[in-house]
């Protein structure tokens, strides 16, 4: 597969995924520029590899990771106009979507680190030992990870909580 | 309540904001494209990053005096070396901290204006405050190159007085053109700076020829033919007063030795050392560096526009 065969067939299909893990469209977009950016010039090792994307979405774990470390000072986890997004289209938003959307506050509120792992379990449905791979960690401390941000998502929802995951 | 599913559609609402491929697709090549030519611009202008800045351990010393022992044959130093190109516009805040040239290692700079092989300049100027490290990212501020990246094309096709340029916006902004006179390739890049667009298109415009030099105050009497491709001066000034190199590159640029000369915190004295040894021998590396001639660089030019 080429680099212009794979992100005709999969660049929508990582955008949604930096996005969700950034929780961030802008952050997510560049994220993503700055990984294909540089994984073009290299591409006939990474496509030789069984699986491209998975080394792609490796890459964007990994930049997303360092990404923070570089700008944890400056960087707001969802942006305002993000929110709006979300929010302002809805005149009088049930109570349902207000849920959502203090869930949303609340995902992107999270230490990175579990908001990936959250990310990768309940948006892409993967184990814990498929997170610990592409983390590069142990599975124990992926449920770790998951343990705590659940307890912080529960603190904040402390009504009718009901227990998942571990 | 906080279940699978709440958290589940709250990260499909999420990825729903996910931007579109069209607009990133274009920002890839975009970037790519100033990726391709940082990667070129480092090779040439001898910037080298932490990883790579640990050398082999044959530093030469701190040496008293303003120039190191001779081998064979010594040029004399310095030699001249053409900018060739210049902005004639600035915006206020900003004042060059670096300069590079680019020659045939064998004939060394020449002078003129016509376009010669491997010959190019690089500078930098940047924000009131700022100073250029040799190790680390492109700093923000402005810099211009002049035949150091051939022009790739692509992006937004903007006048660059009645010359067509094309405009890459990615997280710098750039301009390369082609000059008319003498056929230089151009490469003006804004980056860190407010409405670096609009500033990089300014500035552009405003680019003319030079006759201005920049003064070699480095030179080894022998490389290894292997790496007899081009050579590159460079120099900025530093915590201690300055640091200056010289890198020797191949023809192809696949191979790269630079040599480092810093000044020390004692007056007259500075230190050499291999910053990037290649695939030099022990021999070779001793060879270039006892032979290496260096004097105190010219900065004359620092903090001027």
């Amino acid at each position: 597969m080429t680099y212009e065969e794979f992100l005709s067939a999969r660049l929508a299909a990582l955008l949604r995924y930096a996005t969700v893990l950034a929780c961030d469209p802008h952050l997510a977009e560049d994220i993503l520029q700055e990984v294909l950016a540089r994984a073009q010039p290299r591409w006939s090792r990474i496509a030789a590899a069984d699986v491209p994307e998975a080394y792609v979405k490796r890459m964007i774990v990994n930049e997303l990771a360092s990404w923070r470390r570089r700008r944890a000072a400056r960087v707001v986890p969802l942006s305002m106009d993000a929110l709006d997004a979300v929010t302002e289209p809805e005149a009088d938003p049930g109570p349902a979507v207000e849920e959502r959307d203090a869930m949303i506050r609340r995902l992107a509120g999270l230490p990175v680190r579990q908001r990936i792992v959250l990310a990768l379990r309940f948006y892409e449905g993967r184990t814990d030992a498929e997170i610990a791979d592409l983390l590069g960690c142990r599975p124990a401390t992926v449920r770790s990870h998951t343990a705590r941000a659940l307890a912080t998502l529960r603190k904040d929802f402390p009504a009718s909580t009901t227990r998942i995951g571990g | 309540m906080v279940d699978e599913q709440r958290i589940s559609d709250a990260y499909e609402a999420i990825a729903g904001l996910a931007p579109s491929p069209e607009r990133v697709r274009a920002g890839i090549a975009a970037r790519a494209r100033v990726h391709r030519q940082r990667r070129l611009l480092l090779a040439g202008a001898g910037v080298v990053t932490a990883g790579v800045a640990v050398g082999v351990p044959l530093a030469a010393g701190g040496r008293r005096g303003a120039q190191m022992p001779v081998a064979t044959l010594p040029p004399p130093v310095p030699q001249d070396a053409p900018l060739q190109y210049t902005p004639s516009w600035f915006p206020p805040g900003i004042s060059e901290q670096f300069r590079s040239v680019r020659f045939d290692t064998a004939q060394g700079p020449l002078l003129g204006p016509q376009p010669r092989a491997f010959q190019g300049s690089t500078r930098y100027w940047l924000p009131d405050g700022v100073h250029y490290t040799a190790a680390g990212a492109e700093p923000p501020g402005v810099m211009l190159a002049v035949n150091e990246v051939p022009p790739e094309g692509g992006g937004e096709t903007v006048d660059i007085g009645g010359l067509p340029g094309n405009l890459l916006v990615a997280d710098t902004a750039s301009v390369e053109w082609r000059s008319g006179e003498f056929g230089a390739n151009l490469l003006l890049t804004v980056s860190g700076l407010p409405d670096p667009v609009n500033l990089a298109l300014r500035m552009a415009r405003s680019v003319v020829y030079t006759s201005a030099l920049m003064s070699v105050t480095m030179r080894s009497p022998w490389v290894p033919s292997r790496l007899a491709g081009y050579t590159v001066a460079a120099v900025h000034p530093a915590a201690n007063g300055w640091r200056q190199s010289l890198t020797h590159c191949s023809a192809t640029g696949g191979e790269v030795v630079q040599i480092v000369a810093e000044s020390g915190s004692v007056a007259d004295e500075f230190t050499i050392h291999l910053a990037q040894p290649g695939t030099l021998t022990t021999a070779e590396s001793r060879r270039m560096l006892t032979g290496l001639v260096c004097t105190a660089p010219d900065l004359s030019w620092v903090g001027d526009r």
